[in-house]
């Protein structure tokens, strides 16, 4: 990741999510609420921090933003197509969400905290014809622990979609799978 | 030891949220938190399974370790061994939870005056590492508690052949019967649907129709040349058909002729499409099996050994 305002200042972040045995990364279908599970892709999850980022008012976005792209794909219950990005489960988010106010937040806030005091101590010796006495209590906001993602369940079948080789995961009872969830033919269970 | 699926998955998403409000939760709370996520531990068969094995190898004194922590200047000292140390930071979440000195002579020790700041000392020094090894065991023991993962296919609708389409048709000579009919009986055992004219076609039907229905319901034409065959008038009618098949169904009609070696050789109306010089009826069918335009599906245990 990398600030879009300088050309001098680079911040690297390393998230760890969970998959599962089969390297398989769960999602929530934003429209029926359902879960599935997908091959994990690193650029979706990219995406996904510098959107959490963006909505916390840091605009980062992802270095290689030309070559990668968020991944479309659709459910395989209910067949609703979105970005990858847009369907992680509340507990990605939760977790992305905790990463990014520890790594991001809390370090930013407490430059700002030390800057204002600065910024006030040095007013005070700059004298004039009058003075402003103020006096705050000088904390910095402690940082909280690291955030775990996972373990995740070894659960669901895993379906492999013979149009475009690609395999999801579903669960275990649902044989109504109509379309590819990756290119989006229609396909049949059998 | 093995548990039903639904229980490890019920077991990790309880882990899972104990877990994240032991971490995550406003320090007031964190007694409470840290009493049902040690309750969970407690009772959780999935949990109890990782938990069980290294407890009873657990011989720290813990007094004297939070002696060593509380000591001017504090001293944390972990076992080097991985296990031991997860079994000591579990025995010292217990120890503190019976009794919150520890957490407040830990703090104190490292400067921390503040209930507040001792407590987040302890979640980061003792409770995190020990949460964050446990996530990654009781990860590696729900993948091992629960069986393969089942998996199947989805294939796509122009894909799917019907039933009306998907007949593979053995032209011979009748001389040359009891040869196809091994092939017959093999391309059935597999799954393949096989035409020949004895079994599919009842008693006084029309020889021709009955032949064109056997090609139009059929995805792949098969001839035998064998020593027997002399005269190639036979086949006209059937190749003829077979042509025409080609001709509509494309890619997904076949043409195959298998000829052994002592055999004349292809007829002239065959010759243009490929064909295999064959020694033995092994190699004849390997070859056509490969050369049909369909395939058969994932492998799957027999109805009666499950």
């Amino acid at each position: 990741m990398e600030p879009e305002n300088s050309e001098d200042e680079f911040t690297s972040f390393g998230v760890v999510v969970s998959t599962d045995r089969d390297q398989f990364f769960r999602l929530t279908c934003p429209s029926c609420g359902r879960d599935f599970k997908v091959l994990i892709d690193p650029t979706d999850l990219q995406w996904a921090l510098g959107s959490y980022c963006q909505r916390m008012g840091y605009n980062l976005e992802p270095k290689n933003r030309d070559q990668a792209k968020p991944t479309r794909i659709h459910c395989p219950y209910c067949t609703y197509e979105d970005q990858t990005v847009e369907m992680h489960t509340d507990e990605t988010v939760t977790y992305l969400k905790r990463f990014v106010y520890r790594e991001l937040a809390i370090p930013r806030l407490n430059e700002l905290a030390s800057a204002l005091e600065e910024t006030v101590g040095g007013a005070r010796q700059s004298g004039g014809l009058f003075q402003i006495s103020v006096e705050f209590m000088r904390s910095r906001i402690a940082m909280p622990v690291r955030p775990i993602h996972g373990p995740e369940p070894p659960d669901f079948k895993i379906v492999t979609f013979l149009c475009c080789g690609k395999k999801v995961k579903i669960s275990e009872g649902w044989t109504g799978v109509r379309n590819c969830t990756f290119c989006g033919c229609e396909v049949m269970i059998i | 030891m093995r548990f039903p699926r639904e229980e490890v998955v019920e077991s990790l998403q309880s882990f899972k949220s104990r877990r994240d409000n032991l971490l995550h939760e406003d320090v007031d709370t964190f007694d409470h938190h840290s009493q049902r996520f040690l309750e969970f531990c407690k009772t959780n068969p999935l949990v109890r399974s990782v938990l069980d094995p290294l407890e009873s190898k657990c011989s720290y004194d813990v007094k004297a370790w939070c002696d060593a922590a509380t000591d001017y200047p504090p001293r944390l000292s972990f076992p080097p061994d991985r296990d031991a140390e997860f079994a000591l930071r579990y025995c010292l979440m217990k120890s503190a939870q019976e009794d919150q000195n520890h957490i407040i002579s830990l703090g104190i020790a490292h400067e921390k005056g503040e209930m507040n700041a001792q407590i987040e000392l302890f979640r980061t020094l003792i409770v995190r590492p020990f949460v964050e090894d446990l996530t990654y065991r009781i990860g590696r023991a729900a993948d091992l508690a629960t069986p393969e993962t089942r998996a199947v296919q989805a294939v796509p609708l122009n894909r799917i052949p019907a039933s009306t389409e998907v007949k593979i048709f053995l032209s011979h000579k009748s001389i040359d019967k009891p040869l196809v009919h091994r092939y017959y009986q093999a391309l059935k055992a597999i799954g393949f649907e096989p035409w020949l004219d004895e079994p599919n076609m009842p008693a006084g039907s029309n020889l021709e129709r009955e032949l064109l229905r056997g090609f139009e319901e059929s995805c792949a034409a098969v001839f035998f040349i064998t020593a027997n065959f002399k005269d190639e008038r036979y086949l006209a009618t059937e190749v003829e058909y077979a042509i025409l098949q080609k001709r509509n169904k494309e890619k997904k009609f076949a043409i195959i002729t298998l000829r052994y070696t002592d055999a004349s050789p292809v007829p002239s109306l065959l010759a243009p499409y490929v064909y295999k010089n064959i020694s033995n009826d092994l190699e004849g069918f390997l070859e056509l099996v490969k050369a049909l335009p369909i395939e058969l599906g994932p492998l799957r245990w027999r109805a009666d050994v499950v």
